[in-house]
């Protein structure tokens, strides 16, 4: 192999990043790997532009929620209904807003994890892959895979980053993962909604921020560090394209949240995190994809105590607020040919794995649980109203898959989903990966099990 | 036309935005066989020359060569007729001493003494002051000197030391035996085997079992340790941190066919070598003494390592008897000894271990390891005298510097201490980030300058709080202690509840590792950009009515503007203003005197200046 095609990596993101102009978009070619090549052409359905993964972070019980089992241990509080003609038996105590919106909700059941450990589990979700501690670090999420295939159809006028992560800070685990071994410019860009929006300045500081900028660059005028290394370069690069998406309304406009509208989501970092969602699809500016985290579901105590600050009934009333008014506003909103905005927009909605069940833990609680969880899709062409996939009594068991193929689905089958609706073809293969391991975007394989992986077809039909 | 300029202006920055938001280190597989990270570095910048105030009168006249690192770095700079930076000023190195050493800028008083120091030894006797900590033995258990707080930030992030893994009893016990082996400056060969040995019922009642306990590997149902998993992991993490080489790849699969042009030493190894390797720990178990939380006990109990076992982490393993071998060189314990007193030594006294040390140390005060990364050694490349294959090179760029530095610490009984002062000492270290000249990239591998890098996130925080002088307590998880400063924490959990979301969120978005997947980052975003703009962290810390602006302002007798724009420059960036910047600052709080003041220290707050170790 010559020199030339080694990439050549760095455990400093600086070192390859490339001359840095005005902005670093026109960075010179990454010396990272990036040729990807298909297989074969995969049938796509190219049914949506957008799509929002609203990930459940610690695993949320499909027994308490969309997959619901009465039993001795249910509090008569849940309030549980058949809603929609029959369709379904819901806590209407915990969630009333989504059980009228079935209409819109396809509720996958048939679902199964393939690890039962945060860490793991979250990063596979994020991936689609098994974390492995040899790739960990070269291999790109379906969120920076989607980021990369939506490049060319980026319009020139586009100004928003095409990945945002919302809520998905350092708590632990894996955190949100970036662009792996492709182009730095495809990671997430990451807010935290808890946190203030750096990037909107009040209109009541206007004034005292341009000021203090014009000394600023007065003071930089006079001593300024250049030339001294590249991640200076870098970083005054990064200043001047913060400093410009400041300044314009446009961006502004899209990162606040307004008071009253938090209301009607529910006012919770996750109906916050929706808001901007929203904001960002609706400006049709360049982001395809939107992952947001709501923390929490992790009840392995108290799960039913409403006197804790988490809780069934606490994460259900965010979820329920936030959930509801998103697929609510993207019906009603346009995109700019006129369709309206949700049916552009596939949402997945899911936790890393499901819960234990029947009677809650000696903690009061629900542990872990892999092997049955329920996931939510709506938008970008998928069919609302029905329920897909079957689980045994107690929801602890996968009975009927309710698809084309005799086993569950695994987070493959639901990236492959993703990847298909966007018209993204999933077939492809990133060969020249630092390691020389080739990364393909769906493997059809975990581990040592063969995986016929497909799209969740009747989703769509 | 209006909307297409718009469109073109925000492009241009948001585009960014996305660059660098959130990047995390890249792969660790050093996958460059013909140059050296070193000279990657800079090689694109073209423009040389910084407009910092020079200080020519304090600059040493010519390079004096203070040590055998010296010797070797300049000695070569003159074969090659490399033409290298000036020695730094006294106020460049006297922050970069300080950050490099205790993680903290210097504060005012310390800049105008040293500057005002005409001892010519008074370089060496700075860094002797701040690493040489006092002893007091009534505050032995928490002896506040910032140098073990930082070197001890240090070591915890290596070894991912965090409540969320080992109880917040446990990380901090693991955190006081860090601070407590470096403030008596142990021999770290000492240090690091004791902990290879630790043997305890619960980690939460001996510190040095931290770094096993760390390593443990849960089951898939979360509870249950994966005792082959486990060991694997001790065995991986320990060759990498203390012997510098990365067996992850041949935890999975041998490394013929898939390491040839990564690296060559592991090409040739096994995955059953890197059993026998791990087989060392085979006979520790590490479980959950009360079967849930995250308290474990750390026994010789389990006779071997079981192959059958099957893996939640890796390729499945099959079924072998494994016995432990050295993977450096097949070494078998020896009789009499125990398996783990048989890999402490064998890995302690490897020429691996110190070489490994000295690399690690040089690349966190030099930016840039002589084998970088720092812990990706490639064993066959190392020699000069018997060079690698083409296209492949030797991979340190100073191999007989590298050697010497080991030896150097061997000899001093395995003081890090000591790694540390020569290296601070050395006029290598003392050159100026500033190259007066046309820089070429291939400079870079002859260290010709100083490079730069962005503060750490902990640096930049405690750096904002000492500039402004307006702190929050830390509380420190399981005790009753209260920190002020970042790196004092024992772990980012202690950055929790409501006062600290701000801080938080700052350490967040520039990069704090979490000591778990999430490593340490030093990359720079559109986010982190904002961050120092527009935050609530920094609009209220420069506030004049705290801190150290309301001191200068209602300070009697009153200061001149001029003075109160020389002290902010002082607390902030380290050095004098120079006479325009004093103009600047004096009539900027002229005109608008307190708000004024305010939009000075937010200035200096955002200088590129602030924000790097140069």
């Amino acid at each position: 192999m010559t020199q030339a095609s080694v990439p050549r990596l760095t455990r400093r993101g600086f070192l390859t990043v490339g001359p840095v102009g005005v902005s670093c978009f026109y960075l010179a070619p990454m010396l990272r790997p990036q040729n990807v090549q298909a297989g074969s052409l995969a049938s796509l359905r190219g049914s949506a532009e957008y799509c929002i993964f609203l990930f459940l972070n610690g695993g949320a019980s499909q027994i308490d929620t969309f997959d619901f089992k009465e039993g001795r241990w249910t509090p008569p509080d849940f309030d549980l209904r058949t809603v929609k003609g029959g369709m379904m038996k819901m806590p209407f105590g915990l969630l009333p807003r989504l059980a009228g919106k079935l209409d819109d909700l396809a509720v996958v059941r048939s679902v199964e994890a393939w690890e039962a450990g945060h860490s793991r589990a979250q990063f596979y979700l994020q991936v689609a892959h098994p974390i492995s501690p040899a790739r960990r670090n070269e291999m790109p999420s379906i969120g920076a895979v989607i980021a990369y295939e939506m490049q060319a159809r980026r319009k020139t006028s586009d100004f928003l980053p095409p990945f945002v992560s919302m809520n998905f800070g350092t708590g632990g685990g894996a955190g949100i993962i970036g662009a792996g071994c492709l182009d730095p410019k495809l990671n997430p860009l990451t807010l935290d909604t808890k946190a203030d929006l750096n990037f909107v300045v009040p209109e009541a500081e206007r004034r005292t921020f341009d000021r203090r900028w014009k000394l600023l660059g007065e003071l930089e005028q006079e001593t300024q560090v250049t030339g001294v290394s590249r991640s200076i370069e870098d970083y005054k690069a990064h200043y001047a394209g913060a400093h410009s998406m400041m300044l314009a309304q446009g961006v502004s406009d899209i990162l606040r949240i307004q008071e009253g509208e938090r209301t009607t989501y529910g006012s919770s970092a996750l109906g916050d995190a929706c808001i901007l969602a929203r904001n960002l699809i609706a400006a049709e500016a360049g982001t395809r994809y939107v992952f947001i985290s709501h923390g929490g579901w992790d009840l392995h105590a108290n799960a039913y105590d409403k006197s804790k600050p988490l809780n069934q009934y606490t994460l259900c009333h965010e979820l329920d607020g936030a959930l509801e008014q998103l697929l609510t506003d993207l019906s009603r909103l346009r995109t700019k040919d006129r369709t309206p905005l949700l049916d552009k927009t596939l949402i997945v909605c899911m936790g890393e794995f499901g819960r234990t069940v029947g009677d809650l833990t000696v903690n009061k609680g629900r542990d872990h649980h892999r092997f049955a969880s329920t996931s939510l899709f709506a938008g970008g062409g998928v069919k609302g109203g029905r329920v897909i996939g079957k689980t045994d009594d107690a929801g602890a068991k996968v009975v009927d898959a309710g698809w084309g193929k005799k086993r569950s689905i695994y987070t493959e089958d639901i990236a492959v989903t993703m990847y298909s609706a966007l018209g993204i073809d999933w077939n492809k293969t990133i060969t020249n990966t630092p390691s020389g391991r080739s990364f393909q975007y769906v493997e059809p394989v975990s581990g040592t099990t063969f995986l016929d992986v497909g799209e969740i077809e009747p989703l769509f039909v | 036309m209006r909307s297409r300029a718009f469109g073109w202006l925000i492009f241009a920055g948001a585009t960014c935005f996305c660059a660098a938001a959130g990047e995390k280190a890249v792969s660790k597989h050093p996958a460059n066989p013909s140059g050296s990270a070193a000279a990657e570095l800079d090689e694109l910048t073209s423009r040389v020359g910084s407009r910092l105030p020079k200080s020519e009168a304090r600059v040493t006249e010519s390079t004096h060569r203070n040590n055998y690192i010296d010797e070797v770095i300049f000695g070569k700079m003159e074969q090659d007729r490399i033409p290298h930076a000036r020695l730094s000023s006294d106020e460049e190195f006297l922050r970069r001493i300080h950050l490099d050493l205790t993680g903290r800028i210097p504060l005012p008083e310390q800049v105008r003494k040293f500057v005002a120091d005409q001892s010519p030894h008074k370089r060496d006797r700075i860094i002797d002051e701040l690493t040489d900590a006092k002893v007091d033995p009534a505050a032995i258990e928490h002896p506040s000197f910032p140098f073990l707080d930082r070197w001890t930030y240090f070591f915890c992030d290596l070894f991912r030391n965090a409540a969320a893994e080992i109880g917040v009893k446990g990380r901090n016990l693991f955190w006081d035996y860090v601070h407590t082996a470096l403030l008596l400056d142990i021999p770290y060969n000492r240090f690091v085997a004791e902990m290879l040995t630790a043997t305890t019922l619960s980690n939460w009642q001996s510190g040095a079992s931290g770094l096993l306990a760390r390593n443990h590997a849960d089951d898939a149902d979360g509870l249950a340790i994966n005792h082959e998993d486990t060991i694997e992991d001790i065995a991986i993490t320990t060759t990498r941190y203390f012997l510098g080489v990365n067996l992850e790849c041949v935890a999975c699969h041998d490394g013929a066919g898939h390491l040839e042009k990564i690296n060559l030493y592991l090409s040739h190894k096994k995955r059953e070598e890197l059993w026998k390797h791990a087989s060392f720990f085979g006979g520790v178990k590490i479980y959950r003494a009360f079967g849930i939380g995250q308290e474990f006990a750390v026994l010789d109990e389990k006779p071997r390592f079981d192959l059958k076992y099957p893996s939640v982490k890796r390729v499945q393993r099959y079924t072998r008897d494994i016995s432990p071998a050295f993977l450096f060189n097949g070494e078998l314990p020896r009789e009499g000894e125990s398996r783990r007193q048989a890999y402490a030594r064998m890995l302690t006294s490897h020429p691996q271990f110190a070489r490994t040390a000295v690399n690690l140390i040089w690349s966190e005060m030099m930016d840039v390891g002589i084998v970088d990364p720092p812990l990706d050694f490639d064993l066959d490349r190392q020699d000069p005298k018997n060079p690698p294959p083409l296209p492949w090179t030797v991979q340190p760029t100073h191999p007989e510097l590298l050697d010497a530095l080991a030896s150097d610490f061997v000899a001093h009984n395995y003081s890090l201490r000591h790694v540390m002062k020569t290296i601070a000492k050395s006029s290598a270290y003392q050159l100026s980030a500033q190259f007066d000249g046309q820089w070429k990239p291939d400079y870079a591998r002859y260290w010709a300058r100083h490079f730069a890098r962005r503060l750490s996130a902990e640096q930049l925080y405690d750096a904002i709080a000492q500039a402004t002088d307006v702190f929050v307590d830390i509380p420190i998880a399981g005790t009753a202690e209260k920190v002020k400063y970042a790196m004092q924490a024992r772990d980012p959990a202690d950055f929790s509840g409501k006062a600290l979301e701000n801080v938080r969120a700052l350490l967040a978005d520039f990069g704090q590792s979490n000591r778990d997947q999430g490593e340490k980052s030093l990359a720079s975003s559109m986010v982190q950009a904002s961050a120092l703009l527009n935050s609530a962290l920094i609009k209220n810390r420069v506030k004049a009515d705290r801190g150290r602006l309301k001191r200068l302002l209602k300070a009697d007798p009153l200061l001149s503007n001029e003075a109160i724009t020389e002290e902010l420059f002082l607390s902030s960036v380290g050095r004098f203003p120079t006479n325009r910047e004093k103009h600047i600052g004096a009539a900027q709080i002229q005109e608008y005197r307190e708000t004024g003041a305010e939009d000075l220290l937010w200035s200096l707050l955002n200088k590129t200046e602030f924000l790097f170790n140069h």
